[in-house]
């Protein structure tokens, strides 16, 4: 049996559950252009039948749009775009960094690549062999001799230079795994702060827990993109985080974080930071995410172009210094340095001091030909030639390169493997931006879909109201009998 | 399939994006003229157009080696040309002393003449290219021969000269020590007709200027010539004359004093390796049996005595002289002729490398428009469906 009374209730109900549905369609509608924001559905449900009547309405459950298999895929891109992205940066520092320019003579013009000005390593190499051809002109000569004095200055200036670009851009991966590092160990502790607050508020499912929810996976997403995550939802609401697959690295595990940090670890006799766990120091293996890229960076790329450059300086002070030793000056003496001895890497190449203090020092003539211990003269330019035909010696990849090829292959190497990334970063781009539409087309807010929820939701607060005047009317028609 | 706002402009800006960077390629290859600015853009390519550069750079300067190669062959060549003219005028006049109808006194004016063309050949053996000696070997700096010349200031001969002494800091210290030699030479040095003993254990240059000024070889002279290196005075020992210097136990040599070695190559890289000999040594010249210089002062002699068999004597031994004067030029004329067509192959190359460099590197202009202008259009067309992105919706339409 149905009282008024009990119509009224129901007219109330439905007010009050289309009025948080309104709510609902509004919060979405004003977080249209939320990063992050899964938008929400009203789920309303009947009310418990009285005596087979109706009571009315409720609002059940509010859920939040999301597909699990999206947001791993797009967390799995996302680690790779990190990684990728990062990469990518780092190969343009290396390119600008080995930069070739072509100009520097007046019968250069243009340059192959766009930077004016100046001369790099294989213009100075060239120049270098080329100069000790016009001391094989002019071997008495003081200005040739001069000039093969600063052409070599030169050649050691571009090894330094590029050395130490090189040494300033691992210094600047070391600071950038320390800031990622710290940056990864701010997100997951905001990851544990969040799962103790949606465990607290698991007892009110409806206030705030959807949001948090929303913010939680946000914080991951941002984690994937600096380090591999396996997140993995708990029954209890929580989401234990764990690194690379298989590692058993915690990082987040209920409101518990674990920290990582870089530490100096040598290995073989060579010094570099690794990531390990603050708690046990072990170590954490990235694949993916910007610190798989840093590191890739810094241990491969870097270390791998540096030794390649090491290798051209030491073998070119090796091989000029045995032919300039053998060869005499201006004044008579043999078996001087062109380079300094000491000088075998690109950070140390040198020019002698005996060359830089005496030009005459330069050893631009052979022996004589009766006695192989006294120099043929000051217009012999024998030593000068052979010093020049160094250039021809193939002395690398097996006895099928010469300097310059050596060098210039480097340079294609590194221009390949730089086309590689750039295309494979441009790639992932897409993969990514395609992951994310379909995940964002699943929860992220359309205006029209809330338009018509709110036209709908609208019409039966209208309806529900009219309920209550139409039970006002009728109290009224009871009350004047 | 449900479509979220935000999707719809970020597509729009992505593709925009994408648009632009195409361009901005496109116009910075238009603006440049080249196509590979970074090794990534044509690794390949990249490395191929540095080695040409290099190619290049090698070329340019195998054409500078040839320029400065030819100067001096050039140079020599007409010395050549000179010194046989001069020989065949010396003939003639030795043709016309031998003749029994020339007497006494035309001999003698003839011999006066001979004389003036023997000063002009010996000038001609020190002629110098660019402060060089030309006929000096490889030793430039040293004049090749030395004249001996009696009192009434006639050439009595000439022979090779020696060359002067390594620079020491100090004249007055045992050479020994400023070589730092640990068991410096000793012994006798035999210097044209006189023997020297020499210790550069305990000897200085001015001791061992004394020791030779006491031996006294005929036609020597011993100087010490003081010069400037950084500001401190140095010295070389200077011993002029034609005299053989005879040193088995390598005591002069040690200091580097010898007779100037007239016999050795001057190379210049006319191509990868490729040397080519430049200089014309003044040993096939100058030295050996009958040459220009006795034979002169055969000639000379001959005439001023009166001396029918020598003068006949004198043109057999020019005549041999003449010979190997051509001889040489002859070398001098086809390795000129090597290296001019040596040059006409450098030039050639460079032409090729240049134009092989340019299609490894430059960008295809026509291309590179279309190209742009086709990035353009798309550019244009992601705007104007952007414009579309921010269309009503169903919220415009409610009161």
């Amino acid at each position: 049996m149905s009282t008024i009374g009990n119509m009224i209730q129901i007219g109330i109900s439905s007010l009050r559950a289309h009025q948080a549905a309104l709510s609902v369609v509004g919060n979405n509608i004003a977080n249209v252009n939320t990063e992050g924001y899964s938008r929400k559905t009203a789920e309303l449900e009947t009310s418990n039948t009285v005596n087979g009547l109706g009571t009315g309405v409720e609002f059940a459950t509010l859920t939040r749009a999301r597909d699990i298999i999206l947001d791993r895929q797009a967390r799995f891109e996302s680690g790779n775009a990190g990684r990728l992205n990062y990469l990518e940066s780092a190969m343009s520092t290396l390119e600008a960094i080995f930069t070739e320019v072509a100009g520097g003579g007046t019968t250069e013009t243009g340059s192959i690549f766009n930077i004016d000005g100046g001369a790099a390593l294989t213009g100075a190499m060239s120049r270098l062999f080329t100069a000790f051809q016009d001391l094989a002109n002019n071997p008495e000569s003081q200005a040739t001799r001069a000039a093969v004095r600063e052409e070599a200055s030169l050649l050691t200036e571009q090894f330094h230079r590029i050395d130490g670009q090189l040494d300033v851009m691992r210094d600047d991966l070391d600071r950038e795994l320390q800031n990622t590092t710290t940056a990864v160990n701010a997100l997951t502790r905001q990851i544990a702060v969040l799962n103790e607050k949606i465990l607290a508020a698991k007892e009110n499912p409806l206030d705030v827990a959807g949001d948090l929810n929303d913010e939680r996976d946000r914080l991951i997403d941002d984690l994937s993109e600096l380090i591999d995550v396996t997140p993995l939802e708990q029954t209890d609401g929580t989401i234990t985080v764990s690194g690379a697959t298989g590692e058993g690295v915690l990082l987040v595990d209920r409101d518990r974080s674990f920290d990582i940090e870089t530490r100096l670890i040598v290995q073989n006799g060579v010094a570099s930071t690794s990531l390990v766990t603050v708690n046990d120091a072990k170590r954490v293996a990235v694949t993916t995410g910007k610190l798989a890229g840093i590191l890739e960076a810094r241990d491969d790329k870097v270390t791998r172009f540096d030794s390649e450059l090491d290798l051209l300086a030491s073998s070119l002070v090796t091989r000029l210094n045995a032919q300039h030793a053998a060869g005499f000056g201006l004044d008579g003496s043999s078996g001087n340095t062109f380079f300094s001895s000491t000088g075998t890497s690109a950070r140390l190449i040198e020019v002698s001091d005996t060359v830089l203090n005496n030009l005459d020092k330069i050893a631009a003539s052979g022996p004589s030909q009766g006695n192989p211990n006294v120099t043929a003269g000051p217009g012999d330019g024998g030593n000068a030639l052979a010093l020049s035909d160094v250039r021809l010696v193939k002395l690398f990849g097996g006895g099928t390169q010469t300097f310059e090829e050596f060098y210039t292959d480097v340079i294609g190497e590194l221009g390949a493997e730089a086309r590689r990334i750039f295309t494979a970063a441009a790639g992932q781009r897409l993969v990514k931006a395609q992951v994310d539409q379909r995940r964002e087309n699943i929860r992220g807010v359309s205006i029209n879909e809330e338009a018509s929820q709110l036209i709908l939701f609208q019409r039966a607060y209208q309806a529900a109201a009219r309920l209550v005047t139409v039970v006002d009317q009728m109290m009224q028609a009871v009350l004047n009998i | 399939m449900r479509v979220a706002d935000s999707v719809l402009s970020s597509t729009v800006a992505n593709n925009l994006r994408q648009s632009l960077g195409r361009i901005n390629r496109f116009q910075t290859d238009l603006s440049t003229g080249v196509k590979i600015h970074n090794a990534s853009d044509d690794p390949a390519g990249a490395s191929r157009s540095l080695m040409l550069r290099s190619d290049v750079r090698n070329n340019q300067q195998f054409q500078r080696n040839i320029g400065d190669a030819l100067g001096q062959m050039d140079f020599v060549d007409s010395t050549l040309d000179s010194l046989l003219n001069t020989v065949i005028d010396l003939q003639g006049i030795a043709i016309a002393g031998a003749s029994d109808t020339v007497n006494p006194e035309d001999r003698d004016i003839m011999s006066r003449q001979v004389n003036e063309l023997l000063e002009l050949t010996v000038s001609i053996g020190q002629s110098k290219f660019r402060g060089r000696f030309v006929f000096a070997g490889t030793e430039t700096l040293e004049k090749p021969y030395e004249d001996i010349r009696d009192a009434a200031g006639q050439i009595t001969d000439i022979g090779n000269a020696i060359r002067a002494s390594i620079t020491l800091d100090d004249r007055t210290a045992a050479v020994g020590t400023q070589l730092g030699l640990l068991t410096p030479p000793a012994g006798t040095v035999t210097i044209g007709d006189q023997a020297v003993a020499i210790d550069l254990a305990t000897d200085s240059l001015d001791d061992i200027k004394a020791s030779i000024d006491a031996a006294a070889p005929t036609g020597v002279t011993v100087s010490i010539e003081e010069s400037f290196r950084n500001g401190q005075p140095s010295f070389k020992l200077r011993i002029s004359g034609t005299a053989t210097v005879v040193d088995s136990n390598n005591v002069l040599g040690t200091l580097n004093l010898g007779n100037v070695d007239t016999t050795k190559a001057m190379l210049r890289e006319v191509g990868d390796g490729i040397h080519v000999q430049v200089n014309t040594p003044g040993q096939s010249l100058f030295e050996g049996a009958q040459n220009v210089f006795t034979s002169l002062i055969q000639l000379r002699d001959a005439l001023d005595g009166n001396d029918i068999d020598g003068i006949r004597a004198s043109i057999t031994s020019m005549q041999v002289a003449q010979n190997k004067i051509s001889e040489v030029r002859g070398i001098l004329g086809s390795r000129t002729e090597r290296v001019e067509v040596q040059r006409g192959l450098l030039e050639r190359f460079e032409v090729n490398l240049t134009s092989a460099l340019s299609i490894t590197e430059d960008a295809d202009l026509a291309e590179t428009v279309l190209n742009l202008q086709l990035a353009q259009t798309v550019f244009q067309s992601a705007l104007v469906s952007g414009q579309s992105v921010f269309l009503p919706t169903l919220l415009d339409f409610l009161q």
